[in-house]
């Protein structure tokens, strides 16, 4: 008897009656955050349609998703509307990309909005924010290429260029949160375009610099390459560099990054901040148009010579960044970790101490092979 | 009807033989394949006996066992055949005289009737208190030593046991030649005094387990018997667990390889399943044939027929799991593949599955009892149009089928027939749990099943073992099987067995 009670027990109070079929369920893909002309919050949202298949085959042209759009004063509240249009409840824990417009970032405190996804129990802070170039609603009208909603395209963009290109970074939600909540309270966001005005492919390029929850400015790709090595966040993928002799230097050679270290420390006084930094590269020749390297003192100069042009790159934008007191390398956290109390005391002129210090920078380059070819042009003039 | 069989007359045999006639026209009443032949020899034909048999159960071409008898007893003793008399019969016979057909002497009645029943010829003489037995004569047709069809291998012996209890008894002693391989005959079963024979190899079969194995098998000696799980429900000790706590086996082989490892096995006359005792767990993934291959592949074999003993335990009640409580769990890609399939299916995932699983036994169960030849058109039917049809018709997505599918073969690919049912008998449970309450429900499920497997028993012996309680050197033979080197040098086992 009392053996079946506690099986009654086990089985009936525990309170998880939440079960829902997936046909009750709308799946989230993505979301967009845009302004309306009254300050109000226009929601987006793109839920899954699924095609319903018969012995195997789908149903016709129909797409794979139904965008819902709905005005309000807070996300939860817009959120929370869309069964209202859709007949199902929504279930976010797939949300794909969390797409914010240009206008609405630069005006709004990001975190405030995004904080119905960091609260509520459903969602997962795996989705990735994205900044959209003009209005994020916008990009909903595409058609994917291959995937089978905008969403999923979106997100292997990011996905892929961030691990063969270097050109961009995987920013989930949950990176974003962090970074805002950092002492640098500053994060940089990819940033998407059109590659031209009616052309409906998005395409990766650059991010956006989020400061206190806004975004202040805009970095381009090749500048957004060069944080991400700073940050020591590179996955891979090829630097270009300019010929060597003076003649060529309109052409350009390549070389693929195997691996990429740096590292950053940064020395902290009472008064003065000096930050050392150390890039270490290996690579393989990617490209060659000019250089021959077929002896060890050719591929040791043309390693000191790519070194040199990432480091002038490197140089420029940690120039730039420190003009603009953007602390993106998160050093203000470093300081932070390290002496508090230091911290406490320069947190209020932390920009001005930051461009003030001196960054101590220095780029090692090892070309590890020629690839498949030999240290010369495989086709000779 | 268990009825016993009421004797009311004294349990001797008669010096009268026309008494002992009337005793068996009376008990034999009805019986028309009984054969009551009377016949007389000795000078001038004056003495009186008679044969009595089934004509059904002997051959008729062996009858002449008494006539060779007799010359036999003409020639060695007494001289013509006209002056054989009684007193030369009795003498012959009592002192174990030497004749091409062996006769055992009968003392009661009882017996006699009971050597009648088991089909050997009983031959009363007038004047004689006692009489002959002749076994020889005997002959059911009986099926050849074939492969078992249940437990076929690639490699290794092809012998499969048969109905009749003595051949199995042979094929185990042609395979197990040492007198420490004991063997107990006795009669059981109130109304159909089956034979039944248990054997162990003295000295590597655990005492305390034996003797408890000898206490049980008493009690079959009320019920009927006409098979070997007859003997199992007396002796297991949990009728009611869906777990089979014996295994079974058809192949001799299989049978000695238990028998070295301390096992029981009971033979029973009239079914070829040897049972083997006590039964635990693990050996339900083992195979005779593991031991046939090399270590390497039979070890991945293993390891695949436990990968798939969970398959067939839990992929439903996972799926429901996931799809119903926890769609966050599942890979975005596939989520959508499986919504694909979901949109338009009327029922909720655990109908959908359990209609399936309700077809797939269907099938199965009809597949078994239909002759062979339409036996293929079920399976046609089942896979085909069924399946095809379930899926154009919305009643099932074609993920479920799949899935259904997959588990059916994961049972079938556990050895052991006992415990792939069993499987299948639990899979539904944890199904209602997982509909219930998701993976948390999985859990209270695989916790129940734990406690009870923990704490069921084997003739005594704990049925999770090696498991629990652990005993490192038996593991090697459980998710994976070790080199024979180690597995017969284990010192324990050298040590256990004395022999």
């Amino acid at each position: 008897m009392k053996r079946w009670l506690t099986i009654a027990i086990l089985l009936f109070l525990t309170g998880c009656w939440s079960s829902k079929e997936l046909v009750e369920y709308g799946f989230v893909m993505g979301i967009s955050i845009d302004q309306t002309e009254n300050e109000e919050i226009e929601f987006h949202a793109q839920i899954y349609s699924p095609a319903e298949t018969i012995g195997g085959t789908s149903g016709g042209e129909t797409p794979f998703y139904t965008n819902i759009n709905s005005k309000g004063k807070s996300v939860f509240d817009s959120a929370r509307n869309i069964p209202v249009y859709l007949g199902r409840k929504a279930q976010w824990s797939h949300m794909r990309v969390v797409l914010i417009g240009e206008d609405f970032a630069k005006k709004h405190n990001i975190g405030d909005v995004l904080e119905f996804f960091y609260r509520d129990h459903e969602t997962r802070l795996m989705s990735y924010v994205l900044i959209t170039n003009r209005k994020a609603a916008d990009y909903w009208e595409m058609k994917p290429f291959i995937e089978r909603t905008i969403s999923q395209e979106l997100r292997t963009i990011l996905d892929s260029s961030a691990n063969f290109t270097g050109k961009s970074k995987k920013s989930m939600l949950l990176n974003v949160a962090m970074d805002l909540k950092s002492k640098s309270k500053t994060t940089l966001i990819p940033y998407i375009k059109k590659t031209d005005n009616d052309s409906l492919a998005p395409v990766a390029n650059g991010a956006a610099v989020v400061q206190e929850g806004k975004m202040v400015d805009y970095l381009d790709a090749a500048d957004f390459e060069k944080i991400i090595m700073l940050k020591n966040e590179y996955k891979g993928g090829i630097i270009n560099f300019p010929c060597m002799d003076k003649e060529n230097d309109k052409l350009q050679e390549t070389i693929e990054v195997a691996a990429l270290e740096t590292n950053l420390s940064p020395q902290f006084n009472q008064e003065s901040l000096s930050i050392d930094i150390t890039t270490k590269i290996d690579g393989f020749l990617g490209e060659l148009q000019c250089s021959t390297v077929t002896t060890a003192d050719e591929v040791e100069k043309l390693e000191k010579h790519i070194a040199k042009n990432i480091q002038d790159d490197m140089n420029q934008v940690i120039h730039y960044l420190q003009e603009n007191e953007l602390d993106v390398l998160g050093i203000a956290d470093k300081l932070y970790q390290q002496k508090p109390q230091l911290w406490k005391k320069h947190e209020a002129e932390w920009g001005k101490m930051l461009a003030e210090s001196e960054v101590d920078l220095e780029v090692e380059v090892k070309v590890e092979s020629t690839g498949m070819a030999g240290g010369e042009k495989v086709v000779e003039e | 009807m268990r009825r016993q069989i009421v004797r009311n007359q004294p349990d001797v045999i008669s010096l009268d033989i026309t008494e002992n006639q009337k005793q068996i026209d009376k008990q034999f009443t009805n019986c028309s394949d009984l054969k009551l032949f009377p016949w007389q020899y000795g000078p001038k034909l004056k003495h009186k006996a008679f044969s009595v048999f089934f004509h059904t159960m002997v051959q008729q071409k062996e009858l002449n066992y008494m006539k060779e008898s007799m010359q036999d007893l003409v020639t060695h003793e007494v001289g013509p055949a006209e002056e054989v008399n009684l007193e030369d019969v009795i003498r012959f016979f009592s002192k174990n005289g030497i004749s091409s057909q062996n006769a055992k002497i009968v003392k009661s009645f009882d017996e006699a009737i009971s050597n009648v029943l088991s089909g050997n010829v009983v031959i009363f003489f007038h004047g004689w208190d006692q009489a002959l037995s002749y076994s020889q004569a005997k002959q059911v047709n009986v099926r050849e030593v074939t492969e078992p069809t249940g437990e076929s291998v690639v490699k290794g012996p092809h012998e499969g046991t048969v109905e009749q209890l003595d051949r199995n008894i042979g094929l185990l002693r042609t395979r197990l030649q040492n007198s420490h391989f004991k063997m107990e005959q006795f009669k059981a079963g109130g109304t159909t005094q089956t034979d039944i024979a248990y054997g162990y190899l003295d000295g590597v079969v655990d005492e305390g387990t034996l003797a408890e194995f000898k206490q049980r098998i008493k009690r079959a000696k009320k019920g009927d018997i006409l098979e070997t799980n007859y003997i199992e429900e007396v002796i297991e000790d949990n009728n009611y667990s869906p777990l089979p706590q014996h295994r079974y086996t058809e192949r001799p082989d299989t049978a000695i390889a238990a028998l070295l490892e301390g096992k029981i096995v009971v033979l029973v006359q009239g079914t070829g399943t040897i049972l083997i005792c006590p039964g635990l767990l693990t050996e339900f993934f083992q195979v005779s044939e593991d031991y046939y291959h090399r270590v390497i592949f039979s070890s991945f074999i293993r390891l695949i027929r436990i990968v798939a003993f969970f398959l067939a335990l839990t992929l439903p009640s996972i799926f429901i799991a996931l799809t119903t409580f926890h769609p966050e769990l599942i890979p975005t890609n596939l989520l959508m593949a499986i919504l694909d399939t979901r949109e338009g299916i009327p029922f909720p995932a655990f109908v959908e599955i359990a209609i399936m699983i309700f077809f797939f036994e269907l099938l199965r169960e009809a597949g078994i009892r239909l002759p062979k030849t339409i036996g293929s058109a079920v399976s046609i039917v089942g896979a085909l149009i069924i399946g095809e049809a379930a899926i154009n018709a919305n009643i099932a997505s074609p993920a479920v089928v799949i899935l259904v599918a997959l588990t059916g073969i994961a049972s079938f690919a556990i050895p052991q027939y006992s415990i792939a049912i069993s499987i299948r008998l639990m899979q539904i449970p944890l199904m209602i749990l997982s509909a219930i309450l998701g993976g948390f429900g999985i859990m209270i499920g695989y916790i129940l099943i734990m406690i009870h497997i923990t704490s069921l028993r084997s003739l005594g012996q704990p049925y999770f073992s090696p498991l629990t309680p652990f005993r490192p050197r038996q593991i090697l033979d459980v998710f994976i099987r070790a080199p024979l080197k180690i597995l017969q040098d284990s010192p324990r086992k050298r040590d256990k067995r004395n022999i």
